[in-house]
């Protein structure tokens, strides 16, 4: 593989593996349609080298080669998933089932000791060709073990707790995410972020920071920060940007749904029925602005999740307005119209989106 | 980025995060304690044990509440004190815009005052025995069945040797000004708590407040009023440290299970406290368990 061409992540070397697997197919396409016919040593040359750039891919990143291997890698991501958290949850019941048998000293000596030996085993496991999903789970059971480090630590020591807390998590989360090319860890350190911002507004007024999202509105700002974290540019991570943009984007709209019901929970200065009713407005413009924006600047994640959105409040508000009055063989019929209407949207959506890809 | 960068970086974070935390133990545990208070065991009750957790944990008592989530509606968190606690106060509860007003007004950290065996608890205690016998005292429907009126007399009996000497006496956002007004360091201790305020209303109750009936829900009932409480101690429960859970194996602790600790009396143990706990409140606040010791009663 050429110097120039050599991809600096592994989201960069799948994209290259991709292209590869999807020029071969074509070209075997493009010969037996007898459009074009290569010389025996072109092609054994040209095989050659697609092997070997594979294979150098599939040693560096271990990236998918086939369409079968990216099948499985997704089963492998979720099991992944499910063993991360599985495991760290196994790593906290079990300090707390032993803790009362062990002096003091010993119980802080595990408690360090956990998540640094976690992150030894994230490193080694990451330097190993092959093992990128193992990584993964050593890497969520790293983070649950800080966290029980934090939560072990108040315990014994009856610490008052702080919001300090979550940028501390934050940067550990964004050390594993960053230092080993992970997505999973990039998510946790995202929403121990926000957390922290949704505690900013009221430390500020001098309220108790434990009752963050009480006003909701803090949750609106915080995702909305995270959102723009996103247009940080960091060329060697360029598939984390998405990731920024799901965490804050569904913060924002999550905010806006609880904000559309409890206007109670507003910190707006109107009556609790009117913040209700700027926010179901504010909740279709937003998600519809979000629509148009992803599509505008080719973020396929974006337009998904606003669609996702945008289907989920109007389903609500429908729900809120007709279930009451109509007859229910006219709401499902209207709700069935709605649909159909909606998928008329989704198809002129579509072929817009077939331009992002 | 070097190759062992995020190794060397996550390391950093581990020993930054643990190495603040545990400076911050010794910060708390070295030089003059804030108070020492000698608490026993209807102060300081063991909560139940767990199946998948071996350490034991005690709560506070106190008013006639326990647990790690308690809370507490003293009668001197008046609009004045909820003023001095950095509420705004301003909205008479009767006006049209108190409801909303109330409902903005965040919750506040502020320090508590504990006071052990002073004249709070003791009026609390006075006017809990003078409502048992006002129950014990009513005829007609209200009437009390007989194993009531004797379950209340051994109730009244056992109280003054069983009830919590523990008492929320005041609060402040000053944790030094709250010391002034309290200075003795082995009857009162203060600790980090949140304070809220809160709008009752169109027949609604205040939090955790039952109809006589003992039902939830909404009620007619008084004016529009404005109730202040006092919840989320810091620390809610205490860890036993290891070393000292010998102290408490030689009792039947089964007995401070959740029969006993869901228990709605003030007068929680029905009997003697069977230990005596040192609580020492480090710099920060911060208690820990210094001894246990068994009571001999």
């Amino acid at each position: 593989m050429g110097a120039s061409s050599a991809p600096r992540n592994r989201s960069e070397a799948q994209r290259r593996a991709d292209r590869v697997r999807a020029f071969r197919e074509e070209l075997a396409a493009v010969r037996a349609d007898g459009a074009l016919s290569l010389a025996p040593e072109q092609e054994a040359a040209l095989t050659a080298y697609h092997e070997r750039v594979l294979g150098d891919l599939s040693r560096a990143f271990d990236v998918d080669v086939s369409e079968q291997q990216k099948k499985v890698s997704l089963g492998m991501q979720v099991a992944a998933l499910v063993g991360g958290f599985a495991l760290a949850a196994s790593v906290v019941l079990l300090f707390f089932r032993i803790w009362g048998l062990i002096p003091t000293a010993a119980q802080v000596g595990l408690l360090v000791a956990a998540p640094a030996a976690m992150l030894v085993a994230t490193d080694w496991s990451s330097r190993r060709g092959g093992l990128r999903f193992t990584t993964m789970v050593l890497a969520a059971v790293a983070f649950g073990a800080l966290l029980l480090t934090l939560q072990g630590l108040g315990q014994i020591f009856a610490i008052t707790p702080t919001a300090a807390i979550f940028p501390a998590l934050a940067l550990f989360a964004l050390v594993l995410a960053y230092g080993y090319d992970l997505r999973l860890p990039l998510a946790g350190g995202l929403i121990c972020l926000s957390l922290w911002l949704a505690t900013l507004p009221l430390r500020l007024g001098g309220g108790w920071w434990a009752d963050f999202g009480d006003p909701a509105e803090d949750f609106l700002f915080a995702g909305a920060v995270v959102v723009a974290l996103s247009f940080l540019r960091q060329p060697r991570f360029s598939d984390f940007p998405p990731v920024f943009r799901l965490v804050g984007l569904a913060e924002v709209f999550l905010s806006l749904l609880v904000l559309s019901y409890a206007g109670e929970v507003s910190q707006l200065p109107v009556d609790a029925d009117t913040a209700e009713g700027i926010y179901q407005v504010a909740s279709f413009v937003v998600a519809g602005a979000m629509i148009a924006f992803g599509i505008a600047r080719r973020w396929p994640e974006t337009v998904y999740l606003s669609t996702g959105a945008f289907i989920v409040y109007l389903v609500a508000k429908y729900f809120d307005w007709w279930w009451d009055v109509m007859p229910r063989w006219l709401f499902f019929l209207l709700l069935g119209l709605l649909a159909l209407a909606l998928l008329g949207v989704f198809r002129r959506l579509r072929a817009r989106l077939a331009g992002l890809r | 980025m070097s190759r062992r960068l995020p190794l060397w970086a996550g390391l950093a974070v581990i020993l930054a995060v643990s190495g603040g935390t545990l400076f911050g133990v010794l910060w708390n545990r070295t030089g003059s304690p804030d108070a020492v208070l000698e608490l026993e065991e209807r102060e300081l009750i063991v909560l139940p044990a767990e199946r998948e957790n071996s350490g034991r944990a005690m709560t506070w008592v106190l008013d006639g509440m326990r647990g790690p989530w308690l809370h507490a509606s003293p009668t001197w968190l008046d609009r004045d004190k909820l003023a001095a606690l950095g509420f705004d106060v301003g909205v008479a509860p009767q006006s049209p815009d108190a409801e909303r007003h109330y409902q903005r007004q965040p919750a506040r950290p502020v320090f508590v005052a504990l006071e052990l065996g002073g004249d709070a608890s003791r009026e609390y205690l006075a006017a809990w025995e003078r409502r048992l016998r006002e129950d014990a005292a009513r005829t007609g429907e209200g009437a009390p069945s007989a194993q009531r009126k004797a379950e209340i007399e051994r109730e009244l009996a056992t109280a003054p040797e069983s009830a919590s000497r523990l008492a929320l006496v005041d609060a402040d956002r000053d944790r030094e000004a709250l010391r002034a007004r309290h200075p003795d360091r082995r009857r009162v201790a203060i600790l980090r708590a949140v304070a809220r305020v809160r709008w009752t209303g169109n027949g609604e109750r205040p939090h955790g407040e039952k109809a006589k009936d003992g039902a939830e829900g909404t009620e007619p009932k008084e004016e529009p009023r404005l109730e202040g409480s006092v919840m989320e101690f810091s620390p809610g429960m205490l860890t036993v440290p290891p070393r000292l859970l010998a102290a408490l194996e030689a009792l039947p602790l089964q007995e401070s299970g959740p029969q006993l600790f869901d228990a709605e009396r003030v007068a929680l143990l029905g009997r003697p406290s069977r230990y005596r706990v040192r609580v020492v409140f480090g710099r920060s606040l911060e208690p820990w368990i210094e001894a246990i010791e068994p009571l001999q009663k």
